[in-house]
């Protein structure tokens, strides 16, 4: 019997990853308020993996991390998707996390988690894109993995269960 | 540096080390033990190597978090890892170690106060030093995976610079094994 090596590739804060290895594993270890994109195309078995940080640029920064902001890191995956011969209308999208860890008492709330979650659907859908599915807010710490072999996304939230979304 | 306070690195060492020693005066004093300070650094961090502040990312920890204000705003996290809070615990509230094995309303409640204590006493210090006011905002408790706690903190920390400047700060109790992380990230201006 052959067994198969599975490689995981840990995608970090403003990350992307992009790949065809069958054999690979997408993973975003620990998501708060960040969100990770998950795309994958069937057909090819191409998978990626977005870590976007923040909703947009306040400072209109140009040299950023692919996927430090939202809005152009939507732009980013999407690009090189296609580059890679990924045709959107039969890929797989998936978004996880937009959590609000850390609650401050009062008024000092930071909403970036929410902020996110809005920032992520916006640009999927000025797109035209749809979400085909998601596990996002509450206060709980995400994990997700991205199997390249058969685009399988395994969601862990802190403290719980892995289940697959 | 003057009110109108211009923050680079060799500002915010000197400042650092004041911070930093007079909050482990104030966790010493409330532990009612002997706290020293095991390492001091201040490094300018990148969204690429902010790997190196969260550790582990799929590690269990206990963070206290607090948001301060003033003449210029940033953020207080206090990272232990769970077994260590909770001796925190049972130091401050005079228990025998190993009686505290969970994270309550009343643990949450001795925590956050050890997050007011040595944030205000670092907020102080650094105030007094160059007479402004700094205020911190109530604290926040979380128990959570280290990337999800210390990602969420570098989220706020990155949403206008490219970099940000961290004071990373280790102490340990004497004849203890109590070791922390404080991290005070300074919104650059």
């Amino acid at each position: 019997m052959v067994v198969s090596e599975i490689e995981t590739v840990v995608v970090g804060l403003g990350e992307l990853k992009i790949s065809q290895n069958v054999g690979m594993v997408l993973s975003c270890i620990g998501l708060g308020s960040c969100i990770a994109l998950c795309m994958y195309d069937p057909f090819y078995k191409l998978g990626a993996m977005a870590h976007m940080v923040l909703p947009s640029s306040l400072n209109g920064s140009e040299y950023a991390a692919p996927a430090k902001y939202i809005n152009t890191g939507v732009t980013n995956t999407l690009k090189k998707f296609r580059e890679n011969g990924a045709v959107l209308n039969r890929t797989q999208i998936k978004i996880v996390g937009g959590a609000s860890v850390l609650n401050i008492p009062g008024e000092h709330k930071l909403n970036i988690g929410e902020r996110n979650i809005t920032a992520v659907k916006q640009a999927l859908a000025q797109q035209g894109l749809a979400i085909h599915a998601a596990d996002i807010g509450g206060t709980l710490g995400r994990s997700v993995n991205l199997y390249l072999r058969s685009g399988r996304c395994v969601v862990k939230a802190s403290g719980q269960k892995p289940f697959e979304i | 540096m003057t009110n109108s306070m211009t923050f680079d690195l060799a500002g915010w060492s000197k400042l650092a080390r004041i911070g930093s020693t007079n909050a482990i005066v104030g966790l010493s004093q409330m532990l009612n033990q002997e706290i020293t300070i095991s390492a001091l650094s201040l490094d300018e961090v990148s969204l690429k190597n902010s790997d190196t502040l969260i550790g582990r990312p799929d590690t269990q920890v206990i963070g206290i978090y607090l948001l301060f204000s003033g003449v210029t705003n940033g953020q207080i996290l206090l990272v232990f890892q769970p077994k260590v809070a909770f001796e925190l615990i049972d130091m401050a509230m005079s228990m025998p170690p190993g009686t505290t094995t969970t994270l309550g309303e009343m643990e949450r409640s001795v925590l956050g106060e050890m997050g007011n204590i040595v944030g205000t006493y670092f907020l102080n210090a650094v105030a007094d030093h160059i007479q402004v006011i700094l205020m911190p905002s109530p604290p926040a408790v979380v128990q959570d995976v280290g990337g999800a706690v210390v990602g969420s903190v570098l989220a706020e920390a990155f949403a206008v610079h490219e970099s940000i400047f961290v004071i990373r700060l280790l102490f340990e109790a004497i004849g203890r094994k109590i070791e922390g992380k404080f991290l005070i990230l300074p919104a650059a201006d």
